[in-house]
């Protein structure tokens, strides 16, 4: 009954607290897409990524940071305590939503395996190094096919396959900046936020969430653009493999698996309005113009995160009889 | 009354317009507010006097615009300002998409059909910004 009880607990109180902070969120949601235009594009995105999450990990804080402790600590090894229709049935929402989310989940990395071995089956290596970013490999492969595809996809291991015909078309500088494009996106790990974003999806009635997603994937480029210029491309090459990519037809092979971040995503209109914008400003300031080193994280996460885990520590015990006093009441 | 006002903006703000009412719609974010004889002066080579006042009392009743009595005329003003409307147009498609059930896959396609078309619009934008530069380029050298 002991571990009946404290997993019922659990998940009742995992769904009470994401359906809440969802429901708040959605004011903040609000507030920072209409803020996105006057924040830096790595730090638009960020943000919105933040303020997406922030139901759930703020859900999965509680349970496992507070409400299981509480539990262990208080409730005896022998209880008789019951479960309550009210807490049944919050348990069996808080179930259902994890289990949406794994679903979710396998099914998307499912997706983007297959898509993954079906490249893999049609390409070789474009170049023979590696190409790297802040450490990680990311091998390239040319695809023998008519397509405009130019993506990286996976979330541990990257890869970027490269259509045959793009690689043809573009010059080689036009080429590495495009290249540099897609390793922006492997250094701020876009596709494993794509795929939470996916995971998390919330009901179709929280339409200002979805809204947040389409705008966390038109700042996501912009700052990949940004995140290009600075590290050596140049506007012109970055702006000109961009209008040859984007004329070329052809199928969008990556279009179905989630975890993939494509120089020119499809339905991409907000996002490349953005970026013609800003390449603009960057073509008219080339060759002098000297982009602005932007922090690209979110600004003192770190020393944020290690406040929050102190304060936590220290008030702990002080918190959880409190805590273990809100169980009761819910578990009655 | 106040309720039925509000709400009914709302809905009636996310209704498809046709042709003449966007055009009346621009023209009053334009503007600003208007009277019906001052807005007819814009259209007066094409459009009946009736007509423009008609076109505005109905964009009224979908809630798009304000209006004001002064005298015996009527003073109109948009309720939204463009962004806002767009919000809600966006808005609406983002529903449609996700709530449409059966119809979701057509109504995905159309919309991005819609998008593919502005995509357009842009990367021959940014295709001019780029000659511009090579023929700059050149000329440089």
């Amino acid at each position: 009954m002991f571990y009946a009880l404290a997993v019922t607990l659990c998940l009742a109180t995992l769904f009470l607290v994401f359906a809440t902070a969802s429901l708040l969120c959605v004011p903040a949601v609000k507030l920072v897409r209409s803020r996105t235009a006057s924040l830096s594009p790595a730090l638009a995105a960020n943000l919105l990524f933040a303020v997406r999450l922030l139901p759930l990990g703020l859900a999965s804080l509680v349970t496992i940071g507070f409400v299981l402790p509480a539990f262990v600590a208080f409730e005896p090894d022998s209880t008789s305590e019951g479960l309550s229709s009210r807490l049944a049935v919050l348990a069996i929402a808080g179930g259902l939503v994890i289990l949406a989310m794994a679903a979710r989940g396998v099914r998307i990395l499912y997706a983007t395996g297959e898509t993954r071995r079906q490249l893999e089956s049609q390409s070789e290596p474009l170049v023979f190094e590696d190409i790297s970013t802040e450490g990680i490999s990311v091998p390239v492969y040319q695809v023998k096919s008519r397509s405009s595809l130019l993506a990286v996809t996976g979330i541990l291991k990257p890869q970027i396959y490269i259509a045959r015909e793009i690689v043809e078309r573009l010059s080689p500088e036009e080429l590495s900046a495009a290249l540099a494009h897609e390793m922006a996106h492997v250094s701020s790990f876009d596709n494993l936020k794509l795929l939470l974003l996916r995971i998390t999806r919330p009901p179709a009635f929280l339409k200002m969430f979805a809204l947040a997603d389409a705008a966390w994937t038109g700042a996501s480029e912009v700052a990949a653009d940004q995140a290009a210029l600075t590290s050596g491309a140049t506007a012109l090459d970055l702006s000109s493999a961009l209008v040859k990519v984007g004329r070329i037809k052809g199928p969008a092979i990556l279009m179905n698996a989630a975890a993939a971040s494509h120089l020119l995503p499809p339905s991409c209109s907000t996002s490349l309005e953005v970026r013609v914008q800003r390449l603009q400003e960057a073509l008219e300031n080339e060759p002098s113009f000297v982009e602005p080193s932007r922090k690209s994280k979110l600004p003192g996460v770190l020393p944020l995160a290690g406040l929050v885990i102190l304060a936590y520590v220290l008030s702990i015990q002080a918190i959880l009889p409190a805590v273990h006093e809100v169980l009761e009441v819910l578990v009655r | 009354m106040w309720l039925k006002r509000h709400f009914g903006a709302r809905r009636a703000a996310l209704d498809q317009l046709g042709k003449l009412e966007t055009e009346v719609m621009e023209r009053i974010w334009a503007r600003g507010e208007t009277s019906v004889r001052d807005l007819h002066e814009e259209f007066t080579t094409r459009l009946a006097y009736t007509t423009v006042m008609t076109t505005l009392d109905r964009l009224y009743k979908k809630g798009l615009l304000q209006r004001r009595k002064v005298g015996k005329a009527f003073l109109y003003l948009a309720a939204f300002t463009v962004k806002e409307y767009q919000e809600r147009v966006a808005e609406h498609l983002f529903g449609m998409v996700l709530n449409e059930g059966v119809n979701q896959q057509t109504v995905l396609s159309s919309f991005v059909d819609v998008v593919s078309q502005r995509d357009k619009e842009m990367l021959d934008h940014l295709e001019q910004l780029v000659k511009a530069k090579r023929r700059a380029l050149r000329r440089e050298e």
